[in-house]
């Protein structure tokens, strides 16, 4: 079921979170940054696909052409 | 499948925690080459300034005494010092510095110091080279000291990187 | 019964959007969004039940069916609305909400133009 889509958001969510204290702790805050930016494209490629196919659901469903 | 599945992601966790690992092992090893460099010169600058050794001979007995990090560096010294007759201690030292640079892991800055002694070494009297041995030893402990600096706050987060980045690649293909 | 995982999938979403907002707040919009998918494609195949049901029954009474499919799309557009202004009001976005509601009020206008024309041609005829 697609239920853990949610589990694995958050998981990747508290890793970037862990991966950014460490990083800033070592004083490196510009890649903290980035780790953070390519945290929330990489979930959001997998939230896209997941709303578009909602999307294409509720065409078929509500015959929306 | 699912066997499969849960090996190949073990085996990409592994492997992210190792590299990690080695990559936060590198300072570790620098400091480490830094350390015994240090030693071998304190010997060398005993062998020269107190019992006034001919230096193939002290370099050769630096070399039975010193250990396994610089052995290898000594050695090609000695071999240079027997091949090459121009007489110039600097280019049997110069060829060394591949090897410090990428098995001892040193930085230019580091390797800079120990060819600086190639250049003084037994070319002035021995009050000259007391001083020029009191001033190397003193810039290596200056570098070790940075290298410890640096190996604190990056060996700890290489580390702690490679392990989140191997459970994050985890979590984005389970 | 299904209203037993939505609401679970409901209060475990709200437990990890309360734990990552501390820390990460831009992951929070995610979490909500795919919750809102989700729980919306566990009512999908409901509505298509009762759609289908209404569709049998219209085709009984004979009304014309391209009135009735003016009338499911217009529910579409207000689903489809409803969850995307509700996303946007989540991230404190609702100047973008109040512009998706517009743009939803504007469409489902277009589209019940020609039941409105027919209704005054009705009129038209009726007076004398």
């Amino acid at each position: 079921m697609k239920v853990d889509l949610i589990f694995k958001i958050a998981a990747v969510g508290m890793i970037t979170a862990i991966l950014h204290i460490v990083l800033e702790k070592s004083g490196r805050e510009e890649y903290a940054y980035l780790i953070t930016l390519v945290g929330v494209i990489i979930v959001l490629g997998a939230v896209i696909t997941l709303v578009s196919q909602l999307f294409t659901d509720v065409r078929v469903l509500f015959r929306l052409y | 499948m699912i066997a499969l599945k849960l090996s190949l992601l073990t085996i990409i966790f592994v492997a992210c925690t190792l590299i990690g690992f080695f990559y936060g092992g590198r300072y570790s090893k620098r400091v480490l080459s830094l350390i015994s460099l240090h030693e071998s010169i304190r010997l060398l600058e005993t062998e020269i300034i107190v019992f006034s050794n001919p230096l193939p001979l002290a370099i050769e007995n630096i070399r039975n005494r010193t250990s396994a990090h610089v052995y290898k560096v000594y050695e090609r010294i000695l071999n240079e010092i027997e091949f090459d007759q121009s007489g110039d201690l600097y280019n049997s030292f110069l060829t060394t510095s591949d090897y410090l640079k990428e098995t001892c892991l040193l930085k230019q800055e580091d390797i800079d110091v120990f060819l600086s002694l190639g250049k003084i070494i037994g070319k002035t009297n021995r009050k000259d080279q007391k001083q020029h041995f009191k001033y190397i030893l003193n810039e290596l402990g200056q570098l070790i000291e940075q290298a410890r600096v640096e190996k604190n706050t990056n060996e700890k987060m290489y580390r702690s990187l490679g392990i989140l980045v191997g459970l994050g690649m985890i979590i984005i293909l389970i | 019964m299904e209203i037993f995982q939505i609401a679970g999938i409901g209060i475990i979403a709200t437990i990890l959007i309360i734990i990552l907002k501390q820390t990460r707040p831009e992951f929070t919009v995610l979490v909500s969004i795919v919750t809102g998918v989700i729980i919306f494609s566990y009512l999908l195949p409901k509505l298509a039940y009762v759609i289908d049901t209404i569709r049998n029954l219209s085709s009984r009474v004979n009304v014309d069916i391209s009135y009735f499919n003016t009338l499911i799309k217009i529910i579409g557009i207000a689903y489809l609305v409803e969850f995307a202004s509700q996303i946007c009001r989540d991230a404190d976005q609702d100047s973008i909400a109040m512009k998706i509601e517009l743009a939803g009020k504007v469409i489902i206008m277009v589209l019940a133009i020609p039941v409105l024309l027919t209704l005054l041609d009705l009129i038209v005829k009726i007076l004398p």
